[in-house]
């Protein structure tokens, strides 16, 4: 189980000491898969960081709690983590080519996940490399093995990404934007690969993503973010069908809809905030439609209005 | 099925007839070993947004490059304004670089990190060798004014710029020259959500304003539904199907546009 309370991340003061992430909680049972729905700015990445101990320590401090299986990692320094990673969290990020060796097969890179962490008799290594491939959905893992990166496409490479991410079963994967990189139509592939690895392992999943409508086929809950702050989550299909937060109504509007013309598209003003930028309210405010005197002088706290689904907002819909 | 405000006349201003090209490697007498894109024909008419779509390595950014004249075309012609292109990238192609004009998909490319956006904006003119500074700058007020940015952005640093400013910008320098064909390459795919919406509107109020054609490749079939009057899908170097987008997602005929529709949901 994943707990996550009262996470703040700044950058050193010498660097501005703005927050990136304003006390964020956020707590994940095993086998639950969250998204986390934000934009530019909104510190979804930072928190995909925290999570996997990986924040810049020279250019970044947080504070709050994380725990993980019981254990405390609030304080985890670099050697902790080193262990943690690979055998306890998990992986899997945008780019699927940064991520692999480019000079040594996919069948070197997996038998080596495994030899780092047991020391089984390498062909055991190299059996468990085959299957953990076929559970990748490769059709024929013994040819896979013996491939360089540069000879597979991309949807190939991140499905080799998690092959290896969740050689150890961890009992947390962290995949930032993995899809956003491939075609379009390998995306939905490689969610429903991850899925398949949550429920293999019980693994809880957070996806973090800037697409809203991708998260449908693979989260049980929501959380948008927005300058740094959850500001609604909840129930997936409740998020999708129900949110009140106008921020997140905005986000599901934002896509052209089929006989919508450009030209005529509905906006959103504005840009997403910096993080840099102070708002005495709401940072939305300026950009909604629905904000009136209160929103642009109180900050709306994250509150539980309705079972599992909490929403930080003077005037919800 | 939408119109135009600007109805497209019947003369194509953009003509491929059977274009292939390719990167060679070794010598000039070496023959192509990998032919990208493969015997396109394709008629764009003036004053429509035509949508290239396509998945990675499908060709469409290829096709926009030898519709720029950046990669010469091996064989087939293209005729632009019912005039072939010229196979060379020299010095005949310096007028239609004024005709022809593009804007990428991060337009920082095309911004000088260290001098203003006034600067930037009207260097098109400058290597061009058009008008007076006085002459340049208003230009480029008035092409700020279209693009909705403040006059005060010009005096501005392209750091200073958010994304969807930094677009807006792209689409200013790209209309200093007045042209007649735009070729927008994944315009809003590098913007937040959020703000895509408003580049498009932009884009489309500027097409019209300016009674632009635009060839808008993009791999995002939404985006490509809302912008554009037709569009052409490109799968592994050839153009596969073409018709209205709304066409294509509410009847794909070939592998290639359902693997592109299946996506929007």
């Amino acid at each position: 189980m994943l707990a996550v309370q009262d996470l703040w991340v700044r950058l050193k003061p010498s660097l501005g000491g703005h927050p990136i992430v304003r006390g964020v909680g956020l707590q994940l049972q095993p086998g639950e898969r969250i998204a986390i729905v934000g934009e530019s700015g909104s510190g979804k990445s930072t928190v995909a960081l925290a999570l996997l101990g990986l924040l810049p320590r020279d250019v970044m401090q947080q504070s709050g709690s994380l725990t993980l299986d019981g254990e405390d990692l609030s304080d985890a320094g670099e050697d902790d983590w080193h262990t943690i990673r690979g055998r306890k969290v998990a992986m899997v990020f945008q780019d699927p080519a940064g991520a692999l060796n480019p000079v040594l097969t996919i069948g070197e890179q997996l038998v080596e996940v495994y030899r780092a962490h047991d020391d089984r008799p390498r062909a055991e290594q190299r059996q468990l490399a085959v299957q953990q491939l076929a559970a990748m959905g490769f059709a024929d893992p013994d040819r896979i093995i013996g491939l360089y990166p540069h000879q597979m496409s991309g949807g190939m490479k991140q499905r080799a990404v998690i092959a290896m991410a969740t050689a150890l079963h961890p009992g947390l994967i962290v995949a930032d934007e993995p899809t956003t990189a491939l075609d379009p139509s390998i995306r939905a592939q490689i969610l429903a690969l991850l899925v398949q690895k949550s429920e293999a392992d019980r693994s809880s999943l957070v996806l973090v993503t800037h697409d809203l409508a991708e998260t449908v086929r693979v989260a049980h809950r929501i959380a948008v973010f927005y300058h740094g702050r959850m500001v609604e989550v909840g129930p997936a299909e409740r998020i999708l069908a129900r949110s009140r937060h106008p921020y997140t109504r905005a986000l599901l509007n934002a896509r052209p809809q089929p006989g919508q013309r450009a030209g005529e598209l509905p906006v959103i003003p504005g840009r997403p905030p910096l993080p840099s930028e102070q708002f005495p309210g709401c940072a939305f405010a300026p950009r909604c439609s629905r904000a009136g005197e209160s929103c642009h002088k109180t900050l709306p706290e994250l509150t539980e209005i309705e079972p599992n689904h909490a929403y930080a907002c003077h005037f919800p819909l | 099925m939408h119109m135009p405000a600007i109805s497209p006349s019947e003369a194509p201003i953009l003509d491929l007839q059977n274009v292939s090209a390719g990167y060679r490697r070794g010598g000039l007498l070496s023959p192509p070993q990998h032919p990208v894109l493969r015997d396109i024909t394709l008629s764009v008419r003036r004053g429509e947004a035509m949508g290239l779509l396509g998945e990675s390595g499908s060709g469409k950014s290829t096709l926009g490059r030898v519709i720029l004249g950046l990669l010469p075309a091996l064989s087939g012609t293209i005729r632009f304004d019912g005039q072939a292109l010229p196979r060379s990238t020299g010095a005949a192609w310096r007028d239609l670089r004024r005709r022809i004009q593009v804007v990428f998909q991060d337009s920082n490319s095309t911004l000088h990190p260290a001098h203003t956006i006034l600067w930037s904006l009207t260097e098109p003119m400058r290597i061009h060798g058009l008008g007076t500074p006085e002459e340049r700058e208003a230009r480029a007020l008035a092409m700020l004014e279209d693009v909705g940015l403040e006059p005060g952005m010009a005096r501005a640093m392209p750091k200073s710029l958010s994304g969807g400013q930094r677009q807006r910008v792209g689409i200013a320098r790209a209309l200093m020259l007045s042209p007649e064909l735009i070729v927008a390459d994944e315009p809003v795919s590098a913007l937040d959500v959020s703000v895509q919406a408003q580049v498009l509107n932009l884009l489309k109020s500027v097409q019209q304003k300016h009674g632009l054609t635009i060839l808008f490749i993009s791999h995002d079939m939404p985006v490509v539904e809302a912008f554009c009057d037709r569009a052409a899908v490109m799968a592994k170097g050839e153009l596969v199907e073409i018709g209205s987008p709304l066409e294509l997602l509410r009847d794909p005929k070939t592998e290639a546009t359902r693997r592109l529709c299946v996506v929007s949901n």
